[in-house]
């Protein structure tokens, strides 16, 4: 098997770099530190495209590799109290940056869907924004399609509760 | 699409049992401006996934790491080329002077002397010059002496004028 050219790899990774971009914006809510993420399991592919063409689905896999990713990341972030102080910072100019420029209730949404659990988050990130299959769902985490399901139904449900909370306290 | 088949969807939604078809179905539905108060927070969410959609990378990331790494160890192979070839040079050339005749080296070693007697008489030369030097310093000095007095003198005069 000869080893992809750069061009041959672009061609495979750009359909779905933006969907690796989106996910770890979910997960690290900071936007430069989603960039950073998306670049570095682009780059680890790139040095091991030699075995990328044994991959059937190299989607499913450059997303579970970038959700390891992240989760890798936030696990060490909790460990680095620093990082922490940072990253809070970066949210704040973020939410800010964002109140202006983009609708008050996507903010809302936005906002509950980070206090979601990772895992609900995730499902629904990949569900309700990325349009997986829930076979590839279940590759990419791990998990039976039963198990996705019924979390993919409580994160629903959450969200909802909570934007009609949201909704009502603003008029009442 | 009749309300009462978007709210069966909804339900089918809500228990995570849509498939992709039926959920751009919703999608669709709930782009539209007029939806019933209801189901409002439903049309909240679906825009706000079909806008997320949107958010794109910015960055673009460098690859051809592969090819610098392959030159890089071109380069390595051409380096250590350069050394042996050099090497190789210097013990040749080492192997020249040792093919030296004994007349050759005898020359050699009068030249060496010729410079070391040259060498000397300059060093002489140069200490003789720095006791010039000293003189030339010695010079300066009478000068400035030589200005005081003048200064002296005019002080004198001035006070003749005076009386």
């Amino acid at each position: 098997m000869p080893i992809l050219s750069e061009t041959e790899f672009l061609f495979i990774i750009t359909p779905f770099k933006d969907k690796m971009f989106r996910i770890a914006r979910r997960l690290l809510v900071s936007t430069e530190e989603a960039e950073d993420a998306t670049q570095e399991v682009i780059l680890k592919l790139w040095r091991s495209r030699h075995k990328f063409p044994d991959y059937k689905n190299p989607e499913a896999y450059a997303i579970t590799m970038i959700k390891n990713w992240c989760l890798d990341q936030l696990k060490s972030k909790h460990a680095q109290n620093l990082k922490i102080i940072h990253t809070n910072y970066e949210d704040h100019s973020q939410s800010l940056q964002k109140s202006l420029e983009v609708n008050d209730s996507f903010r809302w949404v936005e906002f509950h869907m980070d206090t979601l659990p990772t895992n609900q988050k995730l499902i629904l990130q990949l569900r309700d924004i990325e349009h997986f299959e829930f076979s590839e769902i279940a590759d990419m985490l791990d998990m039976n399609e039963t198990a996705i399901r019924v979390s993919l139904s409580r994160a629903r449900k959450i969200i909802r509760e909570k934007l009609i909370q949201t909704h009502n306290y603003g008029i009442k | 699409m009749a309300l009462n088949k978007i709210e069966g969807l909804i339900e089918k939604y809500n228990d995570g049992a849509t498939t992709l078809l039926e959920e751009a179905q919703l999608r669709n539905y709930f782009s539209q401006e007029t939806i019933p108060a209801h189901l409002e927070s439903y049309r909240q969410l679906f825009l706000y996934f079909e806008s997320d959609t949107k958010q794109l990378t910015q960055r673009s990331i460098p690859l051809g790491s592969g090819k610098s790494k392959k030159r890089r160890r071109f380069i390595s192979v051409a380096a250590a080329l350069v050394i042996l070839f050099t090497a190789f040079m210097n013990i040749t050339t080492e192997n020249d002077e040792l093919k030296l005749t004994l007349d050759e080296l005898y020359a050699y070693n009068e030249t060496l002397k010729a410079f070391h007697l040259i060498s000397n008489q300059m060093t002489k030369g140069h200490k003789t010059l720095s006791s010039l030097n000293m003189i030339s310093s010695s010079f300066e000095k009478g000068k400035k002496n030589i200005n005081m007095l003048g200064e002296f003198n005019n002080s004198t005069n001035k006070i003749f004028k005076i009386k």
